[in-house]
C-alpha cells in the first residue's frame, strides 16, 4: 500500500470518529446508539493503521481473499444495526400511539372543564 | 348497564352527523344509558369543524393513527369512564344502529364477552366482490385452525364487548386491519365470542380502508399476525381465570 493511501485511510477513519463524537457532543445522536458507530470507527482506525490485521482476521476465518472477510463482517454488522433500529422505531411508534391517544382524551377533558368553569360563574350571578 | 358507542371517523365530514343522529334515534328505543363518542382520527377534511359546530361528543386525535389506534382510543375512554359495554359503529354509515340491541343482548344475558355483527348469518344480502369473500373465508379458516372456533364475518367492524373486552382492547389492539386480530386476541385471552346476524348498508361516503392493491399485503399481514398471536403464550388474564 502506498504511503499516501495509508495516510488518507487513517485520516478518513479519524474524521469518522470525530464526526460521531461531535454528533454526540452536540446532542444530535444519543451516545447509546452512537456507541456502535464509535466501535466501527475504532475498528476502521485500527485497520487503517495496521492493514496487516485484516489478513490475520481473514486467515482466522479461513477466507482466501481478506477484503471478502471485511465485506462479510461489515454486512453482518450493518444488518444487526438495522434490525436494532427497527426495534427502536417500533418502540417509538407504540409510545407515540399511546401519547396521541391520551393527549386527545385529556384535551377533551380540559375542554369540558373549561366549559364548566365559564358556565358556573354565570349561574351564581 | 351503561353503553358507549365508539364511532371512529376519518374524513367523514359528510356522513358523521347523520350517523350520530341515526344512532341517537335508534338509541331511544333500546336504552336510556347509551352514550356515544366520535373518535376523529386526525381527519384532514372538515370533520373536526363539523363535530365542533354540531356539538357532538368527540375526541380529536392530534395525528392520524389509523383505524386501530382510533378505535383503541374509544376503548381507553370507555375504560376511564367506567362503561359496562362498548359498541363499535363505523363513522361512514354502513353499520345500522338498529341492530345494536341484538349485538348487546348476548352480553346482557351474560352469554358472551364479545359479540360480532355478522353479514354471513342470513340477514340481508351482502354484496361484495368474490375476491373479498374469498379472503374473508381464508382468514376465517386460519382463525379456526388457531383457536378451534368458527367465526364467519372476521372483518366485521360492527361489534360489542363487555368490561373484559374493554380492558383487553384498551390494553392491546392491532394498529392496522385490527378486526381479525381482535377476535384471536379475545379468544386467546379466554373471552367468549359469538356472532349475531346483521345487515349492513353499502358505504355512502368515504373509501374502503382496503384498496385493491393493498389486499395482498392485507392478507399476508393479517394471516401472519393471527398466526403469531395464536402461538403466543396466553397471558396473565387467562391464567388468572384458570386459577
Amino acid at each position: 500500500m502506498s504511503g499516501v493511501l495509508h495516510a488518507i485511510l487513517i485520516l478518513l477513519s479519524l474524521a469518522f470518529n470525530v464526526l460521531v463524537l461531535n454528533m454526540v457532543r452536540q446532542g444530535r445522536a444519543e451516545l447509546r446508539y452512537a456507541l456502535a458507530w464509535l466501535g466501527v470507527g475504532i475498528v476502521m482506525l485500527l485497520l487503517s493503521i495496521w492493514p496487516h490485521l485484516l489478513n490475520v482476521i481473514a486467515e482466522l476465518m479461513n477466507v482466501a481473499v481478506p477484503i471478502n472477510a471485511a465485506f462479510f463482517l461489515a454486512i453482518l454488522f450493518l444488518l444487526s444495526i438495522m434490525l436494532g433500529l427497527t426495534v427502536v422505531i417500533s418502540g417509538h411508534k407504540n409510545r407515540i400511539y399511546k401519547l396521541t391517544q391520551l393527549v386527545a382524551i385529556q384535551e377533551k377533558r380540559i375542554a369540558e372543564l373549561e366549559k364548566k368553569l365559564t358556565e358556573q360563574p354565570a349561574k351564581r350571578e | 348497564m351503561r353503553i358507549l358507542v365508539i364511532i371512529p371517523a376519518y374524513n367523514e365530514s359528510a356522513a358523521i352527523e347523520k350517523v350520530v343522529s341515526g344512532l341517537l334515534d335508534a338509541a331511544k328505543a333500546f336504552s336510556d344509558a347509551c352514550d356515544y363518542i366520535v373518535v376523529n382520527d386526525g381527519s384532514s377534511d372538515r370533520t373536526e369543524y363539523v363535530l365542533d359546530e354540531k356539538g357532538l361528543n368527540a375526541i380529536t386525535l392530534p395525528a392520524n393513527l389509523g383505524i386501530g389506534g382510533a378505535v383503541q382510543t374509544g376503548y381507553i375512554y370507555a375504560k376511564q369512564q367506567g362503561y359496562d359495554v362498548a359498541v363499535q359503529l363505523d363513522g361512514d354509515g354502513q353499520h345500522l344502529p338498529a341492530f345494536i340491541p341484538e349485538l348487546i343482548a348476548p352480553i346482557a344475558r351474560g352469554e358472551a364477552d364479545f359479540v360480532i355483527g355478522s353479514r354471513f348469518l342470513g340477514k340481508g344480502s351482502f354484496r361484495s366482490s368474490s375476491v373479498r369473500r374469498c379472503g374473508i373465508r381464508i382468514l376465517s379458516g386460519v382463525i379456526y385452525c388457531m383457536t378451534g372456533r368458527r367465526i364467519m364475518d372476521v372483518t366485521s367492524g360492527f361489534r360489542a364487548v363487555n368490561r373484559h373486552g374493554i380492558d383487553l382492547f384498551s390494553d392491546e389492539y392491532a394498529k392496522d386491519y385490527p378486526e381479525p386480530e381482535g377476535i384471536v386476541r379475545a379468544l386467546k385471552n379466554g373471552l367468549s365470542v359469538c356472532e349475531v346476524p346483521v345487515s349492513m348498508e353499502k358505504r355512502e361516503t368515504g373509501e374502503s380502508s382496503i384498496g385493491l392493491l393493498m389486499s395482498v399485503y392485507y392478507m399476508i399481514k393479517v394471516t401472519l399476525s393471527i398466526l403469531l398471536i395464536g402461538l403466543e403464550k396466553p397471558d396473565g388474564k387467562l391464567k388468572e381465570a384458570e386459577r
